[in-house]
């Protein structure tokens, strides 16, 4: 028996050993050893005022071995970013910056990469209260990665900006300058997912600027020109719609405006799963109408 | 034989000749060992589910069935348990219970004063494999059954609104106790087959006989068949408060797959000691 014994702990520790080597560099690996580092940093990141120095360098040690080790891994770019969030977290603000420069060099041909890395720069000014820095920042996301989300994002948050500071011209001027951006970004690259996004990001910049009636005219192009599922899931359906219903009925008191865009959508997709949906819509909207029910956003009393 | 006299035919002195059997005699405990390999095999395989190349079997079916974040570190672990259990089932019918049944032989070979041969135990329970799997198939059935049953009162008690008094309480405890209700269910399960495994074994008995004479040795020492089942097997609440108390988020997320491993070596340790205390009760009740 003891034979037998010693047969099934070699089999069970050769299985073991086999089952590792077959991976040994595989994704689920890499994914096992980066969620370890990741693990100590959360929690140096807890308090990192008195987490020692020590700690963080070997964080950052440990994950220039994790890039060593899987270079080819796509998590080898989640590591480099990461390790400018250590500088971050440990205050080191200027050596973030250092490393997310780098990371942005090294990723150049990878926009989605850069971009994250060039965020955080971004990240790293605010935290510094340095507007000048973070609106550079956005200048910069919006010129050098114009088709990332981020890109995308920019003129809102730096319009958002500007008026946030009381700088009404500037962002008046950073409004106009969004606007003009996303029309172009539409005119260069029309009928894909860059038109797709450029139009929901130039309707909620028109929000933004307070031109709601141009606001609902975008979204309402995004439902009619975006009708694909493939852009217009069921989740985006629900925020659309709710914004479009928000803005011109209980802002601009105007009904018949959303009516438009959803009679306009059911011509124009005669067939589409949605119709149902936009058709229930549309009687909910006609009912509050001939009732007139007032909606208004002022807290009720 | 004197029934007071007889140390085996109490509970506890039963059990723990029992022990001291299984301590003693290789060939009992062998087959015991093998069930242990295979069910530890299972649980290495499974551990390794995410890696390539199992992923390339399991990533579409687990995508499918649950979803794709299972098969990312450490969510995966959390999947492991579920999975293992699931792929338990078929082990447990086709291949643990006639382990369980070539033991059980072994012990009546001892008993006879004869040198048990697992391999010779092996070929001769071979003709009756389809019985031991019906068998399995049944107790199975029962027991997942009564877990159902109790999955029904777990619904109930959970929309009781109280939030103190007796009501409360009521709720709080079949919550809270749901892991020990259901395995004194599977007590009550193991309980109400506890002969059919020993009469195949020893008896060669055909299935129907097997069944009938079962119901004739349980209803005859319900409370002592019950008890021999339901003490080894509160063993196992140590582990069902282990996993309740450790910690499986930390920074070790393997913890779940120790977790498991440790109840697979506690469970069998317990069939080992039930089944080796039932056949024992059922001999001597036989030579009475």
């Amino acid at each position: 028996m003891k034979r037998a014994v010693v047969a099934f702990i070699l089999i069970l520790a050769g299985v073991f050993a086999l089952f590792t080597m077959l991976d040994r560099n595989g994704d689920f690996v890499a994914e096992r050893d980066l969620w370890r580092i990741n693990n100590r940093f959360a929690k140096a990141s807890r308090d990192p005022q008195i987490v020692p120095d020590s700690t963080f360098r070997q964080i950052v040690a440990d994950y220039n071995a994790f890039i060593q080790q899987y270079p080819e891994s796509h998590l080898a770019r989640v590591a480099h970013i990461l390790i400018g969030r250590v500088y971050m977290v440990k205050g080191d603000l200027a050596k973030g910056r250092e490393k997310y420069e780098e990371v942005a060099k090294l990723y150049a041909d990878e926009p989605k990469i850069a971009v994250e890395a060039v965020a955080d720069i971004g990240r790293t000014y605010a935290i510094e209260n340095n507007a000048q820095g973070v609106i550079q920042n956005y200048e910069r996301v919006i010129r050098e990665y114009p088709l990332t989300m981020h890109g995308m994002q920019a003129p809102i948050l730096l319009t958002k900006l500007h008026a946030s500071r009381g700088d009404t011209q500037r962002a008046q001027d950073a409004y106009r300058a969004g606007i003009a951006h996303y029309q172009k970004l539409i005119k260069e690259y029309p009928g894909g997912s860059t038109e797709f996004n450029a139009l929901r990001s130039m309707g909620t910049l028109y929000l933004a600027g307070g031109d709601r009636r141009k606001a609902i005219e975008t979204f309402g192009k995004v439902l009619i020109n975006f009708s694909d599922q493939k852009y217009m899931t069921s989740k985006r359906v629900a925020t659309i719609v709710r914004t479009i219903n928000t803005v011109a009925i209980v802002d601009l008191k105007d009904y018949d405006f959303p009516l438009s865009i959803y009679r306009e959508f059911i011509k124009a997709h005669p067939q589409h799963p949605y119709r149902p949906r936009f058709e229930q819509i549309i009687e909910s909207i006609e009912l509050l109408k001939e009732s007139k029910v007032t909606l208004d956003t002022a807290p009720q009393r | 034989m004197n029934k007071e006299k007889n140390p085996t035919l109490k509970v506890f002195p039963l059990l723990r000749i029992s022990i001291n059997t299984l301590f003693s005699n290789g060939p009992i405990v062998f087959p015991y060992l093998v069930i242990l390999f295979v069910q530890f095999l299972l649980l290495e395989i499974l551990y390794f589910f995410p890696q390539w190349p199992l992923n390339q079997f399991f990533d579409p079916l687990v995508s499918k069935l649950e979803s794709p974040m299972f098969m990312h570190y450490p969510l995966n672990l959390a999947l492991l348990q579920k999975m293992y259990f699931q792929a338990y089932i078929p082990v447990y019918i086709f291949f643990s219970s006639f382990f369980v049944c070539v033991a059980i032989a072994a012990i009546k070979d001892i008993n006879e004063d004869q040198k048990p041969n697992v391999r010779q135990i092996m070929v001769r329970m071979l003709p009756f494999y389809l019985y031991i799997i019906v068998t399995a198939v049944l107790i199975y059935a029962f027991s997942y059954l009564f877990s159902e049953s109790f999955g029904m009162i777990e619904s109930r008690a959970d929309q009781i609104r109280s939030t103190a008094g007796p009501f409360f309480w009521l709720k709080q405890t079949i919550l809270q106790g749901g892991p020990y209700f259901r395995l004194l269910l599977n007590v009550v399960a193991v309980t109400l087959f506890a002969y059919v495994f020993p009469l195949i074994a020893i008896e060669r008995r055909n299935l129907f006989v097997a069944l009938l004479e079962n119901i004739k040795y349980v209803i005859t020492a319900p409370i002592k068949t019950f008890m021999i089942v339901l003490l080894p097997t509160v063993v196992f609440a140590v582990v069902l408060l282990a996993r309740k108390h450790v910690p499986f988020e930390g920074e070790f997320p393997e913890m779940r797959a120790i977790m498991i491993a440790f109840s697979i070596l506690v469970m069998v340790i317990i069939d080992a000691v039930v089944y080796t205390s039932l056949t024992m009760f059922y001999l001597v009740r036989k030579g009475q």
